[in-house]
């Protein structure tokens, strides 16, 4: 608890620190902060309290997901150092919205009350909103900002929709009494309750892009800053899932069948439309785009098994999706930059010729996102389908593997891309503060692979 | 009472419908406006004297005028029509009739769900308001203060001028 | 409810609504006088007794003058702007205490039409949708200077609705009620809300003259740029309903002013006179209207000694001035309890 305070306070405070107009402060400062509310949050591990009118709950689940999204961010604002480098304007503001966006991101891995999860979703988005907008004079990041605001608001207007309607039906925003709620009913739960579930359901899903609500992804990636991006496609998606485990892997178990059939749905569906979406892309950010849809399947996959180490696999999952994919914009942008900021794959030509440590770094996290041993990114799928196994899903557990395999394909062609030589080589310029993060980000992959961690959630 | 009640449902219903039907988007905004109206008075109906004024302080008092303000100088006389294909016109309505059923469905059930919680008739007024904003829910009102800063930091992005 | 006291409240509601009309179509003549009398002229003195069937005259006019509805116009809304204007000027009387309670045979009636316990709000969601009666008719007379008008109207009552809202927040604080019926009664004896919330009357006093779109606020309608703002193609008694919702708004926000600043119908040392409840009541409902024309006379009096605000000035003063001050007023307020309330 005291972590949320600390950070919803201190994102005011770097707010503020954008007065002393010197930028060089801005990222240590928010880091040192970012590691005082680290500390902050490890110091309540394994006390588990609720707060509040147990509005939030403080366990061991939120802790292991805050602090790996400070991790996650704090690698962010690393990466930020550079990029806003050449920001004249609002850079302060840039570090304050990610704080505030963490904020909420706290809030979504921590709630008992539906009221608190809403609140969360939206200090969460509305940050993202702004920071997809973020360059002004640039028409797409106009249209990703508008267009996430817009459908955003939309699976909002759902998602509130089915917190009345579940109220309407138990009178309660807790979970857990919402729970025992559903369980009297012995699986034929009245259709308002139903409804109102469902729309929850469509709100949570809209925020971590799972098909077929996943429109916005490809388009708002693309749009957004790079940076933003990666932030989107990171803590964003590490906060959705910490809250869709929440609500679905911890607050109403066991499903009843009407939601487990629909997610069985959108598991397969977010498999298969974001494999073959990915597969003809040629734009970098779109790419990452569709095949986060493809991991969010993966995701889904193991909520869907509803085995207890669900949530210590999500957390597995999600934090070695965001290591590989941090440093993966990293490179892109310096690619970009080379490239006289065109996005499309050909921009990684002559990648190996000129700087081959960075090349054999981006085959690790490429594999790591395909899901080939020995990184951690097999690891964690490899998991995910021993729970589904283990807890009878076999049928979308073998469609899964099929898709993992399609999805090497999509990305060894970028691969393919950085190992051919350029027609007209341009030079490539990594600041060491960002070939120190691809490095890092690079080893700790194959390292977790080869130490997996399960923490007692 | 229950004469008023259907009074004012006719009127939001009706209202609700030439929001959509009408093509000017000034008569919209006031058919929307009128809709917010009849609102606050189903709020009045309930007791509920606090939200039916502050529904309409903020909503129609506040939001709709920048609306308003936004459709004045944009000067949308005429609504732009956009044509679709036909195939997105029957999606369109045949999602929308789904839609229409699941919520159908889901409120079949309510007079039996509204037996069973008695209306509590200080639930609106200000100081059940009040107690219940800061007593149960004081986190939640505290916090969406993040939100509001979020935003407005947003506005001031978005709106300066960068020299 | 009893048949009496709906005859009663019937008969006072007719009471409200003529007393109401009478002050603001005198106000007219005063503005005029009140005119004259600063700019050391004469004033209205042709009609009547020193001009006093003025008013009179004027509507006679209003109303015989010939009606114009421009062809572009867009009719109903041009209709409806000017009926929403007087509506909600009118509208507002309804939770004013006009006295205390009135005894007639056994029957006790209280001199307010209703007592809402959110009284306050009601008087501000009044003023909130009064914007849509100017709005309206100035984007319906298809005019580019209505349209103008009626955008700064819209802008100006938004802006200044911010820091009139915060300054009545601190007034809350300090009464505990939002009801204005229990808001006149705590002030009696001398315990007027002025003396306790100085800083918050001022901001209220400004905001409230430029909710009504008053001078130095009455940029909407300015003449030397904007023609006549919002009521440019306005003729007849659709722009009589736009002077005269004007003229209500005055009295009824000088009659609000007085009522929670100024102890509303309160007088000193009444308790000392010994009089009958009934006869209390009514000096108190004259002493009210002292407080109100007095307000008005300061209405006026400001109209013609300042000069109009640049509209940049008018932003700049709503937002960077009243807003902070009302914020710290807020402040102070509720550290200026929390400490006392720690003894």
């Amino acid at each position: 608890m005291s972590a949320l305070i600390f950070i919803a306070i201190f994102g005011i405070i770097v707010l503020y620190l954008g007065f002393a107009n010197n930028k060089a402060i801005l990222a240590p400062a928010a880091i040192g902060g970012l590691l005082i509310t680290m500390a902050l949050s490890i110091k309540d591990w394994g006390v588990g309290s609720k707060y509040f009118h147990d509005m939030i709950v403080v366990d061991n689940f939120s802790i292991a997901f805050n602090v790996s999204m400070l991790i996650i961010t704090i690698l962010i604002f690393l990466f930020g150092v550079n990029y806003y480098k050449r920001m004249e304007h609002h850079v302060a503001e840039q570090y304050a919205l990610m704080i505030f966006a963490l904020t909420g991101a706290f809030l979504m891995t921590s709630y008992s009350n539906l009221i608190m999860l809403f609140l969360g979703i939206e200090i969460l988005s509305i940050p993202l909103y702004i920071l997809a907008g973020g360059k002004k004079s640039s028409y797409r990041s106009n249209e990703a900002s508008f267009k996430y605001f817009l459908l955003g608001s939309f699976s909002t207007a759902f998602f509130l929709f089915g917190i009345a309607l579940v109220y309407g039906a138990s009178s309660t925003f807790y979970l857990p009494e919402i729970n025992t709620y559903i369980a009297q009913f012995n699986g034929h739960l009245p259709p308002m309750l139903m409804v109102g579930l469902l729309f929850i359901l469509i709100g949570v899903s809209f925020k971590v892009a799972v098909a077929p609500f996943h429109f916005w992804s490809p388009d708002v990636y693309e749009g957004a800053p790079t940076l933003v991006t990666a932030f989107m496609a990171t803590v964003v998606k590490t906060a959705g899932f910490a809250a869709f485990y929440r609500l679905l892997g911890m607050g109403l178990l066991p499903l009843p069948a009407a939601l487990e059939k629909t997610l069985w749905v959108m598991t397969g569906l977010s498999l298969l439309v974001g494999n073959l979406a990915a597969l003809k892309q040629s734009n970098f950010k779109r790419l990452l785009a569709y095949s986060a849809i493809v991991h969010t399947g993966f995701m889904l996959l193991a909520m869907l098994s509803q085995h207890d180490s669900a949530g210590s696999v999500l957390l597995y999952y999600t934090f070695v999706y965001s290591l590989a994919t941090i440093p993966l914009f990293i490179i892109f942008i310096h690619m970009k930059r080379s490239a006289k900021g065109l996005e499309d794959l050909v921009i990684f030509r002559g990648l190996y010729k000129q700087k081959p440590w960075v090349a054999v770094f981006m085959t690790i996290l490429l594999m790591s996102l395909a899901g080939l041993p020995p990184t951690s990114g097999f690891m964690a799928k490899y998991q995910v389908f021993t729970l589904a196994i283990s807890q009878g899903y076999i049928a979308i557990t073998i469609f899964a593997i099929v898709m993992a395999i399609i999805g090497v394909y999509y990305y060894f062609y970028v691969l393919r891309e950085a190992f051919t030589d350029s027609d007209e080589p341009n030079p490539i310029l990594i600041p060491f503060l960002n070939a120190a993060l691809i490095v890092v980000c690079g080893i700790a992959v194959v390292l977790l692979g080869l130490f997996t961690f399960t923490i007692p959630i | 009472m229950i004469f008023l009640f259907y009074l004012l449902s006719a009127i939001m219903i009706v209202c609700a419908l030439l929001v959509v039907f009408s093509r000017n988007p000034i008569n919209n905004v006031i058919y929307l406006i009128l809709c917010f109206i009849a609102m606050a008075g189903h709020y009045i109906l309930l007791n509920a004297q606090f939200l039916a004024v502050v529904h309409i302080i903020v909503y129609t008092g506040a939001i709709m005028v920048l609306f308003l303000f936004v459709i004045m100088l944009l000067n949308l006389n005429k609504a732009i029509i956009f044509r679709k294909s036909t195939v997105t016109r029957v999606s369109a309505v045949v999602t929308g009739g789904i839609f229409f059923l699941v919520l159908l469905a889901a409120t079949r059930q309510t007079f039996e769900i509204h037996a069973k919680y008695p209306f509590n008739s200080d639930i609106g007024l200000v100081s059940g308001i009040g107690k219940a904003l800061f007593g149960e829910f004081l986190l939640p009102f505290e916090i969406s203060s993040i939100l509001f800063i979020s935003a407005m930091v947003g506005a001031m992005m978005f709106g300066k001028k960068d020299e | 409810m009893e048949l009496t006291t709906l005859l009663f409240k019937t008969i006072f509601l007719f009471i409200i609504l003529l007393v109401t009309l009478v002050v603001a179509m005198y106000s007219t003549y005063a503005e005029r006088k009140v005119a004259a009398f600063m700019q050391d002229r004469n004033g209205p003195n042709r009609a009547g007794p020193f001009g006093l069937l003025q008013p009179l005259a004027d509507g006679l006019k209003m109303f015989m003058k010939e009606e114009i509805i421009p062809l572009t116009a867009n009719k109903y809304l041009f209709i409806l702007g000017p009926s929403i204007a007087m509506t909600t000027a009118l509208l507002t009387g309804v939770v004013i205490p006009w006295g205390d309670t009135l005894t007639i045979g056994d029957h006790v009636y209280s001199l307010q039409m209703a007592d809402l316990n959110i009284g306050i709000l009601y008087v501000f969601a009044m003023v909130s949708i009064g914007v849509y009666g100017i709005m309206i008719g100035g984007w319906a007379s298809n005019n580019k200077y209505a349209l103008l008008g009626a955008i700064r109207a819209a802008s100006q009552m938004i802006s200044y609705e911010l820091a009139m809202g915060m300054s009545i927040i601190a007034l809350v604080l300090t009464t505990g009620s939002l009801s204005l019926h229990d808001i006149v009664a705590q002030q009696h004896g001398m315990h007027w809300n002025i003396f306790y919330q100085p800083l918050g009357f001022f901001i209220f006093l400004t905001c409230a003259f430029a909710e009504t779109n008053r001078a130095p606020f009455d940029l909407p309608e300015c003449e030397t740029e904007l023609i006549g703002g919002y009521h440019t193609e306005y003729s007849s008694m659709k722009l009589g309903f736009y002077l005269f919702a004007e003229y209500v708004n005055m009295f009824i926000s000088s009659a609000v002013i007085a009522t929670l600043y100024f102890g509303g119908y309160n007088m000193p040392f009444i308790d000392q006179l010994g009089l009958s409840s009934n006869a209390v009541t009514f000096i108190g409902m004259g002493f009210f209207f002292i407080k109100i024309f007095a307000f008005i006379f300061l209405f006026m009096w400001i109209r013609w000694t300042l000069p109009r605000f640049r509209y940049d000035q008018l932003m700049n003063m709503g937002w960077k001035g009243l807003i902070p001050l009302a914020i710290f007023n807020i402040l102070a307020t509720g550290a200026y309890y929390f400490f006392t309330s720690l003894k």
